[in-house]
């Protein structure tokens, strides 16, 4: 039936977001924190999985890209008083931009994947550079958001509207995934990551095509940075430009499936469980970087007995493109 | 009209793999490019693709100057190619493989699936439409490279070594296949060593060696070439 009626997949995206939200209404406030991160995770994952799973380039830049797009919409909104979703397109303009850069250098000409994956990791460095030593010279203690109730620049005193704001994200990422992975641009993607050669030959401006896709999936994670600006209300670049975003990132997709629509949901939900569990370690045990030791083989473990991830035990015949 | 070769050079650190080659396909015309191993056949056909840029010389696509222009445009402008080496899409479907080409034409997608399922059919894999490329088998595999690059709906088709491997009764399916390609106004470039195809389905041949061009002629000129006797066809039966 489906098959049929296409436009009945993007019901699955409305069918989860309402199921979140109903979900939300009986779990426990302490809560409200674990289910924020979901969304972050899941979203900023789906943003990657076009890049890393779709076309088959391993960035390392799009953690940053979240950092950016909180650090700069929370100084904006707090320095110059601008709006924080106005902020967060200025934000987006200028993660776009850096992507952009990025893109061609990368593309220009054909290069390796661990060339790619490199020069990925050092823009991030760099930028995370950049941005600390912005807090030394101007934001010492971080920058900190009022807490107000203030809907339209994303803050809430109750914390599962960042939820629903997220789950929303999500819900939109996922029927763009939906768009692409059916129409000409996500087969142009999925031909690169398959083959590069092959690809060029068939008309593919392979070059023009993963600049697109990392510069809209670099402006479109810095749109989570925002959520989390609003949300966290206090922003460090130790914190938000971290690479354990990254890391979190690469063990959701990894874990829940690369290349595949459900994948960074369904590894999401896992990593924050898991996350949870390890935050209610006993500090002697959970302080130190143990939430990394713990992502890290988790990463290990999906790469050696689930190379199509949680999502690929239920979907083995499907592969990556399409659907 | 035609794909045009003026003068194409191409060097590889030092060894000179093209020498000043001229080549002219016309619409509707079959071209055979043979010669031995090394002789400059698939080099002929990375110039003219687009794959590898030339030294010298320039590529001309119905009279507009292509030297210049990457694969991809040359493949939206008419120019197809399928891999001698195979270059299947391994985890994606046959027919999503295919898709890809016809996107190259048809943006909207129920519309490239059906050019898609139409060049399938063509080469004989229709039934093999929703299997993973990476399942197909060698000889499957070369009918899925033409299948894709007939999906891009080119005016000029080069087949580096489509035939091979197959037995006869499919090379016959195959060339009747060629044929009829030719018979649609497609001109065709074949890379082939398999010299009882090259006699029965192209009009002109081409000999490559070394890099330069040996002797070009009909196939019968050709089988009847001293020099290309003594380069290439020596030990050979000639026709096959």
């Amino acid at each position: 039936m489906l098959d049929h009626q296409p436009w009945l997949r993007y019901l699955q995206p409305v069918v989860l977001l309402i199921v979140a939200i109903l979900v939300a209404q009986v779990v426990p406030s302490r809560y409200a924190n674990a289910l924020v991160l979901f969304t972050l995770y899941a979203y900023i994952s789906i943003c990657w999985n076009f890049v890393g799973g779709l076309a088959g380039k391993l960035s390392l830049a799009h953690g940053a890209f979240f950092g950016l797009g909180a650090y700069i919409s929370a100084v904006l909104f707090v320095d110059l008083g601008v709006p924080l979703l106005v902020g967060g397109v200025i934000a987006a303009a200028v993660v776009a931009i850096f992507a952009w850069i990025m893109s061609a250098i990368a593309f220009r000409r054909r290069i390796g994947a661990l060339y790619f994956a490199l020069l990925t990791l050092a823009f991030a460095y760099v930028l995370l550079e950049l941005v600390r030593q912005y807090e030394i010279a101007y934001k010492l203690l971080g920058v900190h958001l009022p807490l107000v109730d203030d809907p339209l620049n994303l803050i809430f005193l109750n914390k599962f509207n960042s939820f629903y704001i997220g789950m929303v994200m999500v819900a939109i990422a996922l029927a763009v995934w939906i768009w692409v992975s059916r129409h000409r641009f996500g087969y142009m993607l999925a031909a690169i990551r398959e083959d590069e050669e092959a690809a060029k030959a068939l008309g593919v401006n392979v070059p023009s095509v993963l600049t697109v896709t990392m510069v809209a999936t670099a402006a479109a994670t810095s749109f989570a940075g925002v959520l989390a600006a609003g949300y966290l209300l206090s922003v460090e670049a130790n914190f938000v430009m971290s690479f354990e975003w990254m890391n979190i990132v690469l063990a959701v997709t990894l874990v829940g499936g690369l290349g595949r629509m459900y994948g960074p949901v369904v590894g999401a939900a896992f990593i924050t469980i898991i996350g949870e569990i390890v935050r209610s370690l006993p500090q002697s045990i959970a302080a130190g970087g143990i939430s990394t030791i713990v992502y890290g083989a988790l990463v290990l473990l999906a790469a050696t007995l689930l190379p199509s991830g949680i999502v690929g035990i239920a979907r083995r015949d499907r592969e990556l493109v399409v659907r | 009209m035609a794909l045009v070769a003026e003068k194409v050079s191409k060097r590889y650190s030092g060894l000179l793999a093209l020498d000043s080659v001229s080549l002219e396909l016309p619409p509707g015309r079959i071209l055979a490019l043979i010669g031995p191993n090394g002789a400059g056949k698939s080099t002929m056909f990375e110039v003219l693709s687009g794959m590898r840029k030339a030294d010298g010389g320039k590529v001309v696509l119905d009279g507009t100057d292509v030297t210049e222009l990457p694969p991809w445009q040359r493949c939206r402008l008419g120019i197809a190619r399928t891999f001698q080496v195979v270059r299947p899409l391994a985890a994606m479907t046959v027919l999503d493989n295919v898709k890809v080409g016809a996107f190259v034409r048809h943006h909207d997608a129920s519309e490239a699936e059906a050019v898609a399922r139409e060049a399938l059919e063509q080469v004989g894999l229709a039934d093999r439409a929703s299997q993973l490329a990476r399942s197909l088998t060698l000889l499957q595999r070369k009918q899925l490279e033409v299948a894709r690059a007939l999906a891009t709906q080119p005016r000029y088709l080069l087949l580096d070594e489509c035939f091979a491997g197959l037995r006869a009764a499919e090379q016959d399916v195959s060339m009747q296949l060629v044929r009829r390609l030719a018979d649609q106004g497609l001109g065709l470039i074949l890379v082939e060593h398999s010299m009882r195809i090259v006699m029965r389905l192209a009009e002109e041949v081409m000999v490559l060696h070394h890099g330069k061009k040996l002797a070009q002629g009909t196939p019968a000129q050709i089988a009847k070439n001293p020099d290309v006797r003594a380069a290439y066809l020596g030990a050979r039966d000639v026709v096959g």
